[in-house]
């Protein structure tokens, strides 16, 4: 019987402390997924927590899920260990569109200009792009602009400062201790004075409020709607279209999302001014 | 006569809607029909008026068909129950309905109770517990344990469409029963005063397997799909009568609605913020209108606490306008008002629905109107959405 909420158990294999209340488990096993897709962990006696896994997805052998501590479930979560098992269905949604870079000349690839703006525990989606990215021994040409409230909340600081060997890496942090690498200052700061090709794609992540200053800014700089995605991070019940929880305008976010193309989605974000 | 204060306040009115009992002509029945149509899968089994078999009987013919049915199928009915019409196990033939009005409560409450477990073995469980165990509340999903076949007596053919509908909605799991593996007989309705069925055009007779229409002191049998004549042959009619005729539904409020535009204006909720805020200020939030409504069918994904040792996966019903439906963490809302919560149900039903699958999500049952507490009347509702700008 297919119930539509069938859920495999992985075994947890590690666990990592990466901020204080957020961490890092690594699980047993191969979660086929592609980047930017999510799935539903249930933990029981608790509930359910909507997580997007965030390694990279060719990893046959396991993927890690982050998980910050904010409700009773997510918090009873981040207290399990290594050897203890977790439940998930999934995974659901449309992820990140695919960019072409198979088999073309190595010149094509190069031509590819991708920027990733993320804010907080928006670049948990984010990360398998740029793992795979990484990867790629022709394409350097990645832009990310990480912005986190505090130095200690940064997120995945080894990667980010591995990434910046290779990529721009504008990793900004409103409130920062004296002694930090990166930027101090809003993310729309440095996406101000950052540079950004006319011609790029973006993937951006992160809570609502930062889409409606960051699209502005890129707007101005003469970025159109068609040229952004981002995640939309609505109430996941079921994850497979029924429940109606994640409705967004004439969308529901776990079937037809949670990434969007802007202008597929304008109307229904509430961009201030 | 002064124009109503409250426009969206339902005219209560107290005369009952009369049906006319005229013999049909087959053109009216063709008439272009904006609501949902088709049966699983699109797939049309009749439809002309006559049924593929129809005959005359008398009540002790119509009583053995019936008792038939009571042995070969775990069976549900509209019956009278201590003055009131309920939805519930029928155990004897002679409750069954020939002239049915509507359960205020739907079918909706039979495939799925209040708290659902999903069966263990698509559930989660502790370390330690075989998931094969089967415990008590294993057996509420009504797929799950039946070993007959189901049947849904005496319906009116508006519940038979959403009937449809609504497991159509579900048929990408295995959660409910697919309509093929359930007998339905509809019965002629009494339409009450907020019955609209006909507002989306003539309704079809194609939802239910056998359809009874009460003829004096007889009744008038048809056959709608092979099960249905299966029946009935089974039973000893089988002469075909080609003048016999389903009735057409005759409710009173007739007013056509134009889904295009209404989808379209729906959609538009910030141009027309004020008109849903004035909705909005009477209506209390109470949910009643999605706890009758056999075509709401929103629902929260849980966990339950039945045993130390073991959990279940389980969903239970919810509704849309509950303050935190679309709540996400640090207490985020999505929908902060009950203005932003009560235009996604109009938008769900005659919107997204409208637009994704060709018909809306209702069937002009009048359920909600007849449930509001505070008297709003869900149709007006709909069919003002084009006439805004003449309003406001
Ligand atoms: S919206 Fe109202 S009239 Fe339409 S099906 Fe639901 S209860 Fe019946
Ligand atoms: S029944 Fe009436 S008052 Fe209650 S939620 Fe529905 S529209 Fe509002
Ligand atoms: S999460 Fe249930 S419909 Fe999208």
């Amino acid at each position: 019987m297919n119930y539509g909420f069938e859920t495999t158990e992985y075994e947890i294999i590690n666990k990592e402390m990466l901020t204080d209340g957020t961490v890092l488990f690594h699980l047993k096993g191969y979660l086929d997924f592609k980047p930017g897709q999510f799935v539903e962990v249930s933990l029981p006696h608790f509930g359910n927590v909507t997580l997007a896994p965030c390694s990279n997805s060719s990893d046959k052998k396991e993927f890690e899920l982050c998980i910050h501590a904010q409700g009773s479930t997510s918090n009873a979560m981040i207290k399990l260990l290594p050897g203890d098992k977790i439940s998930l269905r999934g995974p659901y949604g449309q992820g990140w569109p695919a960019l072409n870079f198979s088999n073309g000349p190595t010149a094509k690839i190069s031509r590819h200009n991708l920027t990733i703006i993320t804010g907080g525990m928006g670049i948990v989606p984010l990360r398998p792009i740029l793992l795979e990215m990484e990867k790629k021994v022709h394409f350097s040409n990645l832009t990310l602009f990480a912005g986190f409230k505090k130095t200690e909340d940064v997120l995945f600081e080894s990667d980010l400062k591995r990434w910046k060997k290779k990529f721009k890496v504008h990793v900004s942090v409103e409130t920062s201790s004296p002694k930090f690498w990166g930027e101090r200052g809003l993310i729309t700061k440095s996406l101000q004075t950052g540079s950004i090709d006319k011609q790029t794609t973006v993937f951006m992540c992160g809570p609502e409020i930062m889409y409606s200053h960051c699209i502005e800014i890129l707007n101005e700089k003469g970025i159109g709607d068609k040229q952004i995605y981002l995640s939309l991070e609505r109430r996941m019940e079921c994850g497979i279209g029924l429940c109606q929880h994640c409705s967004c305008g004439s969308h529901l976010v776990c079937q037809d999302g949670p990434v969007f193309r802007l202008d597929k989605i304008k109307q229904e974000l509430r961009i201030k001014n | 006569m002064k124009a109503p204060l409250r426009p969206f306040r339902a005219t209560k009115d107290k005369t009952q809607g009369k049906i006319v009992k005229s013999p049909l002509s087959r053109k009216a029945s063709h008439f272009a029909h904006a609501g949902y149509e088709g049966r699983d899968g699109g797939q049309k089994i009749c439809d002309f008026l006559e049924g593929i078999l129809n005959a005359r009987i008398n009540k002790a013919q119509l009583d053995q068909i019936i008792t038939y049915i009571l042995r070969e199928y775990d069976t549900f009915g509209v019956q009278k129950k201590d003055n009131s019409i309920t939805f519930d196990k029928l155990e004897k033939a002679g409750s069954f309905l020939t002239w049915t009005e509507k359960p205020i409560i739907p079918f909706k409450k039979i495939l799925w109770p209040d708290r659902a477990v999903i069966p263990a073995k698509a559930g989660i469980q502790e370390k330690g517990v075989d998931p094969r165990v089967k415990t008590e509340d294993d057996k509420l999903f009504y797929n799950d344990n039946s070993k007959k076949k189901l049947s849904f007596l005496g319906l009116t053919n508006c519940d038979a469409q959403a009937l449809d509908i609504f497991l159509k909605e579900f048929s990408h799991t295995d959660l409910l029963p697919k309509r093929s593996d359930i007998l339905v007989i509809t019965s002629e309705c009494k339409p009450d005063e907020n019955c609209f069925c006909t507002a989306f055009g003539q309704p079809k007779f194609n939802f239910s397997d056998i359809h009874i229409q009460e003829e004096g002191k007889n009744f008038e049998i048809f056959a709608l799909t092979k099960v249905g004549q299966e029946i009935i042959k089974e039973n000893g009619v089988s002469k075909f009568d080609k003048k016999l005729k389903i009735r057409e539904i005759k409710p009173q409020n007739t007013e056509l609605l134009d889904l295009k535009s209404i989808s379209q204006e729906i959609s538009r909720k910030d141009k027309h913020e004020e008109y849903w805020q004035k909705i909005a200020d009477q209506c209390f939030a109470c949910g009643a209108c999605t706890a009758v409504c056999p075509l709401c069918f929103c629902f929260r994904c849980g966990s339950s606490n039945v045993a130390i040792k073991q959990c279940n996966n389980e969903i239970s019903w919810d509704s849309c306008y509950s303050s935190s439906f679309s709540q996400i963490q640090r207490g985020f809302d999505f929908r902060p008002k009950n203005s932003d919560r009560l235009h996604n149900w109009y938008h769900h039903k005659f919107s997204r629905s409208v637009e994704k699958n060709g018909y809306p999500l209702c069937t002009g049952c009048g359920r909600c109107i007849s449930a509001c507490p505070a008297n709003l009347n869900q149709k007006y509702i709909v069919e003002s959405v084009t006439k805004i700008k003449d309003q406001l």
